[in-house]
């Protein structure tokens, strides 16, 4: 363990990893704070300028965009009440009537706090279950893989998403996109169209950048300007300072968001969102002044907060341990190891160390990096949240059509993106979710390769996936969801609203 | 009166649509068996799984009919008078595309950020001339002198 965190220590803190990171971290926090831009199209934005690094330095700066998004999100969140991603919606809740009775800073600094806290804790859970998880995925064959990789799709299609059945019909589509291309086993090309370009598959930015970003400005654009600033009072880095008792008043909730926030991280398919909803929930629930929240309760965004951060960690570990992504930030990830020729699973931790290891000790300096900057720079931040979204959306449009030809320096690819925008566009009109489709499209080749492989050892026997003692269980929870699904539908059709 | 959500129906119709689709285009590969898949065999899954949800949707469509007019609450909130930067968007990147071809880096940028800027009605032409101005110009430093792409400031066909 102390061997491993000095590799971790050596590989992170090179002057060229450091400098992807603080890179990572700093573009990342801006682009959280502009609005309309989230973690998801930042990262597919930013994709192509990693594939010239090193992988370790790749992962780094794309971890760095990751939550320095997320902590920007929390900053718009509060003095905004615009969520950056879903799982700041809770943060909303109560950090921004903070920010309306003048508590701003308080608000802003709790929030850092307890995400620093939370990240901490992921952490060392990374340290202390991704070794004991990779060493329990060696012993599985493509029979579990493929249970595991159907429970995982399952599970983050139905959990989040409004309609489980729309959720389940948006992977799908997402698995028939990931089926493009050059079939390994027979070389063949499949649903190329005769277009050359799709025989290597559909590019994974061209699709990540469509889905998030172009159906992002389609969406925003041309409305109103939504949120407006609740504090007249100037806000700089010496503001950012939490009022008397108020730490201590929140190191409860920190501490409950701490402990539930791994388990939602770890679990396939609940990622912070879920997570920062039931933390919420919770500090509601054993308040002993459930009416303060909704007001600017401090413990409101205390507990959501920590769990989140805890929980963005966490979702690390199955994606590096297993290569089973849990949401679709952790899909990009993997996306990313794929395209530097790493392939994703327990492997990785034998034979590339000092990535895992690295990677580990970056998202701790990344964050402390941030609640550094994030002191001196909340002054700047606050000044660009009154960028107008009209003016900020061309430019999204340039980065996204440039950074996509830049891959393949082929303007096809610009076409893809706006395919898949318009697609993700009328996609989301009609319910159906865009993270999902991403997940899909990035396990599919997985699954298709583990679900063939399966078979061809069992001879054909369906009857594998349940003997087998870890695919069995996983078949019986999937099993189980479905019931469910099919249970609430029928209750919810004798209640005549679907 | 009950009203059938036109919303729910066009998005099961879709899913059976694309997924029929799909199943057609994979029985152009070999199948195979299940100890001895082809190509066409996880596509024509999928394709199945698709449809057979799609249908389940489609019937939950026809016979769970609302009490109110959901067509009016979600249908003209998400579609009404936004044709606009709809329309912009799309011509803008394809704009980009062309003269991608047949332009250069200078005028798809400048192209780009000058048609989108105007999905917004808000911005003025002033200010779409200003914006597209100073974006090509970064991007002319960025991308061509700084990244070196290989994306050519102008060129003829």
């Amino acid at each position: 363990m102390i061997d491993n965190l000095y590799l971790g220590f050596v590989t992170a803190v090179t002057l060229q990893n450091l400098t992807y990171l603080i890179v990572g971290v700093f573009v990342g926090n801006l682009m959280g704070v502009l609005p309309g831009i989230g973690a998801l199209t930042a990262i597919s934005m930013l994709l192509p300028i990693t594939y010239g690094l090193e992988p370790t330095g790749a992962l780094m700066m794309l971890a760095g965009i990751y939550y320095g998004t997320t902590f920007g999100g929390a900053t718009t969140s509060i003095l905004l009440n615009l969520p950056g991603t879903a799982a700041h919606a809770v943060v909303c809740l109560d950090g921004n009537p903070m920010a309306r009775q003048g508590r701003a800073g308080s608000a802003l600094f709790i929030a850092m706090f307890a995400s620093f806290i939370g990240v901490s804790t992921g952490v060392v859970m990374m340290g202390l279950f991704g070794p004991i998880l990779a060493e329990v995925a060696f012993l599985f064959g493509p029979t579990e893989y493929f249970a595991l990789m159907l429970l995982g799709l399952l599970a983050a299609s139905t959990l989040t998403s409004g309609s489980p059945l729309k959720g389940v019909a948006s992977v799908l589509i997402g698995l028939i996109f990931g089926v493009v291309g050059t079939d390994v086993n027979s070389g063949i090309f499949r649903f190329d169209f005769g277009i050359p370009e799709l025989q290597d598959g559909i590019s994974l930015v061209a699709l990540a950048m469509g889905l998030f970003g172009i159906a992002d400005v389609l969406i925003n654009a041309g409305r109103s300007e939504k949120g407006s600033f609740v504090t007249k009072s100037k806000i700089s880095g010496s503001s950012v300072r939490p009022a008397k008792g108020e730490i201590k008043q929140s190191m409860p909730a920190i501490g409950r968001g701490i402990a539930m926030g791994p388990f939602f991280g770890i679990l396939p398919g609940t990622g912070g969102t879920l997570a920062s909803f039931m933390s919420y929930a919770l500090e509601k629930k054993i308040s002993k002044t459930p009416e303060r929240f909704g007001k600017g309760a401090i413990e409101g965004v205390a507990g959501p907060e920590s769990t989140n951060s805890s929980a963005a960690i966490t979702a690390f570990i199955p994606t590096l341990t297993l290569g089973i992504p849990g949401d679709a930030v952790m899909a990009l990830m993997l996306g990313a190891l794929m395209i530097h020729n790493i392939q994703p699973g327990p492997q990785i931790m034998v034979e590339y160390p000092s990535l895992f290891w690295g990677l580990l000790v970056s998202f701790w300096l990344g964050n402390l990096l941030l609640l550094v900057l994030n002191i001196p720079l909340i002054g700047i931040w606050v000044k660009l949240l009154s960028v107008p979204y009209r003016f900020i959306y061309p430019v999204v449009l340039f980065l996204i059509c440039i950074g996509v030809y830049s891959v393949n320096n082929n303007l096809f690819d610009v076409g893809v993106v706006l395919f898949f925008g318009v697609f993700s566009y009328l996609a989301t009109v009609l319910g159906f979710e865009p993270a999902p489709i991403l997940l899909g499209f990035i396990l599919g080749p997985m699954m298709e390769e583990n679900f063939r492989r399966a078979l061809i050892l069992s001879r054909g026997e369906l009857s594998v996936f349940i003997e087998r003692p870890f695919s069995g269980v996983c078949v019986a929870v999937i099993l189980i969801m479905l019931t469910m699904i099919a249970y609430k539908q029928i209750v919810g059709r004798h209640r005549g609203a679907p | 009166m009950m009203f059938i959500n036109k919303r729910e129906l066009l998005s099961a119709g879709l899913m059976v649509f694309f997924g029929v689709g799909v199943i057609l285009n994979s029985l152009q590969y070999n199948i195979g068996s299940l100890a001895r898949m082809g190509p066409g065999f996880f596509p024509l899954l999928l394709g199945a799984a698709l449809t057979f949800i799609g249908a389940i949707a489609f019937v939950g469509a026809l016979t769970i009919a609302t009490p109110f007019n959901q067509n009016d609450a979600t249908g003209k909130s998400l579609w009404g008078g936004i044709y606009r930067p709809w329309l912009v968007v799309i011509a803008g990147i394809f704009v980009f595309m062309v003269l991608g071809i047949y332009g250069g880096l200078i005028p798809a940028t400048f192209a780009l950020i000058f048609v989108t800027t105007h999905a917004d009605r808000r911005n003025t032409t002033k200010s779409a001339f200003i914006l597209a101005t100073c974006v090509t110009i970064a991007a002319v430093v960025v991308f061509y002198f700084a990244m070196q792409m290989q994306f050519p400031l102008f060129r003829w066909g």
